[in-house]
């Protein structure tokens, strides 16, 4: 039997498995998003309930982009397994097909305490789910209305509960300009940060994941490029390379050294290195 | 003299990790009197963690900081089996094992400094011990034997390490001077004495071995003698070996 991922592409970058809170930063277009639908697909497709919190996307087009990932948003929906949550600031162009949501707070009635909002439908939500997997993309847009400070006390009090649930989760933040405390406080507040960002250096568009700390695991913290498609995201395969000296796997911008015409992938500039003394002391002997 | 620049390290206040690497003769066992329930050995062989092989000193040796001990064992089949049984895709996962150990020691379990104990000689184990390492010290007697050794050895392996960044020395040791004269009614050594001699002495050795020497450690037989020599310098802080051990130490931060 395959293990489900704990999250996209850890079956390749982590060593043992995972199971808690991640946040997953990253600037507009990375794809955190497709990352955070991919995530939540996943754990559906194993079983587990699953529940989409969306502030920035209706619903509609959370579905579209399930669909997108080649997943059966009909089937899940209708067997209770999934659960979208709409709370997007304003009111959807479509309706949703969800129980859960306040749609529109931020005209509402009760805009001026959105938090209160929030916490309650999302505990509506995951009430008697048994170990879910959540989704909330993203944080960004309840700072419209929502203090950093009050922010920060939701997602505590979410975490809280969601890890009494023993639910794994995903919470996004688009990269920005925000303080350095909530943004210290608020990566202190999860068992793991994730980062995601686009590089256009080469020409073509990059995008690229690294882990930057996930507690209880041996993970590379290098960036790894991902790419997506409609079988979702998947790390590339030059990923597959492991490292010639420790047999981890390479990241997106491997050292790399020629010995007899075979070009050789480090993970580190150390690793390298080493290879290179042990290959100077031992002679040929050593590959 | 590893064990005793440990044991200063340690009583110094760092987290210090103390490793046999002299898989074909281990000897700190014997200096230590340990007999862990898991060797070093095990560990490279992939069947324990390293966590299962160390010996906390700390305590028994009342140090201000740490001190532990990862032993190689003196068992005729454990040497034998690491030497030549093993093919050699078994040592090159074992060297694996060994640089991925080495880096837990200094992320995961935060020491603050990893000693190598090892032979000088061309073994495979002792390459990978001087590969491993960022700064390599090479003991060497001062006697025309000792000499051309160190040199041989230093063209053949530590030139090569050198090129790719590691930082290589010699420690002279049991040099002549451990004699004491009187200067104002205070004993001082005669090594201390005539301090020109013993630089233009290490700068010779420096030039013909082709690596700087750090220093040199003149012979005590009051060390030298002892059966029962233990940690000295760590017990004996103001002996003039223990002030040149320390010194060493002093040097080998520097360079860090």
């Amino acid at each position: 039997m395959i293990l489900p991922e704990a999250f996209p592409g850890s079956s390749t970058l982590i060593q043992g498995s995972f199971r808690g809170s991640l946040i997953l930063i990253g600037p507009p277009g990375s794809g955190k998003s497709i990352y955070c639908k991919q995530f939540l697909c996943n754990a559906v497709q194993s079983g587990d309930p699953g529940i989409y919190i969306s502030t920035g996307e209706s619903v509609a087009k959370v579905e579209e982009g399930m669909a997108l990932l080649g997943f059966d948003v009909d089937r899940f929906l209708k067997s209770g397994l999934l659960h979208l949550v709409d709370l997007q600031p304003i009111v959807s162009e479509k309706p949703a097909r969800t129980k859960f949501g306040i749609s529109g707070w931020l005209k509402g009635p009760n805009s001026t305490q959105p938090v209160l909002d929030i916490e309650r439908v999302i505990e509506d939500a995951v009430t008697g789910l048994g170990k879910p997997a959540v989704v909330l993309d993203s944080l960004t847009t309840l700072l419209l209305r929502t203090p950093e400070s009050e922010l920060l006390r939701l997602v505590q009090s979410l975490l809280v509960r969601l890890k009494r649930l023993g639910a794994s989760s995903i919470f996004s933040l688009t990269s920005g300009n925000y303080s350095e405390h909530f943004v210290n406080v608020l990566r202190s507040l999860f068992d793991g940060v994730l980062e995601l960002k686009v590089d256009e250096s080469t020409g073509g568009l990059k995008r690229l994941l690294r882990i930057f700390s996930l507690k209880g695991t041996q993970h590379t913290s290098d960036w790894v490029r991902f790419s997506i498609s409609d079988r979702g995201i998947s790390i590339e395969e030059q990923l597959k390379t492991r490292c010639a000296m420790c047999s981890k796997p390479v990241g997106a911008e491997p050292f790399t050294f020629e010995v007899s015409g075979e070009m050789l992938h480090f993970d580190s500039r150390d690793c390298l290195i080493t290879y290179r003394k042990l290959k100077s002391v031992h002679g040929d002997v050593f590959r | 003299m590893i064990s005793n620049i440990a044991a200063i390290y340690a009583n110094s206040g760092r987290k210090v990790c103390l490793l046999d690497l002299d898989l074909s003769a281990p000897s700190l066992y014997a200096y230590f009197n340990k007999t862990p329930r898991v060797w070093l050995n095990d560990v490279l062989s992939g069947e324990a963690r390293i966590e299962d092989c160390l010996l906390d000193l700390s305590g028994e040796l009342g140090v201000k900081g740490q001190l532990f001990l990862a032993l190689s064992s003196p068992g005729k089949e454990d040497i034998f089996n690491f030497e030549s049984r093993q093919d050699r895709k078994w040592q090159l996962a074992a060297l694996r094992r060994f640089l991925s150990l080495k880096e837990e020691l200094l992320s995961k379990l935060s020491f603050d400094y990893v000693l190598l104990d090892t032979s000088p000689g061309i073994h495979y184990w002792s390459i990978n011990a001087l590969v491993a390492a960022d700064i390599l010290i090479l003991m060497s007697k001062f006697m025309d034997m000792d000499i051309q050794g160190t040199r041989k050895m230093v063209g053949n392996i530590y030139d090569a390490l050198n090129r790719f960044g590691s930082k290589s020395f010699v420690v002279l040791n049991r040099v002549e001077g451990s004699g004491f004269t009187f200067r104002g009614g205070t004993p001082v050594s005669l090594y201390e004495a005539d301090k020109d001699r013993a630089k233009k002495r290490e700068d010779e050795v420096g030039m013909s071995v082709g690596l700087p020497v750090m220093a040199s450690i003149p012979c005590y037989c009051d060390i030298q003698f002892d059966p029962h020599e233990f940690l000295f310098a760590f017990k004996n802080p103001s002996h003039p070996f223990s002030k040149t051990l320390q010194s060493i130490a002093g040097r080998i931060e520097e360079v860090f």
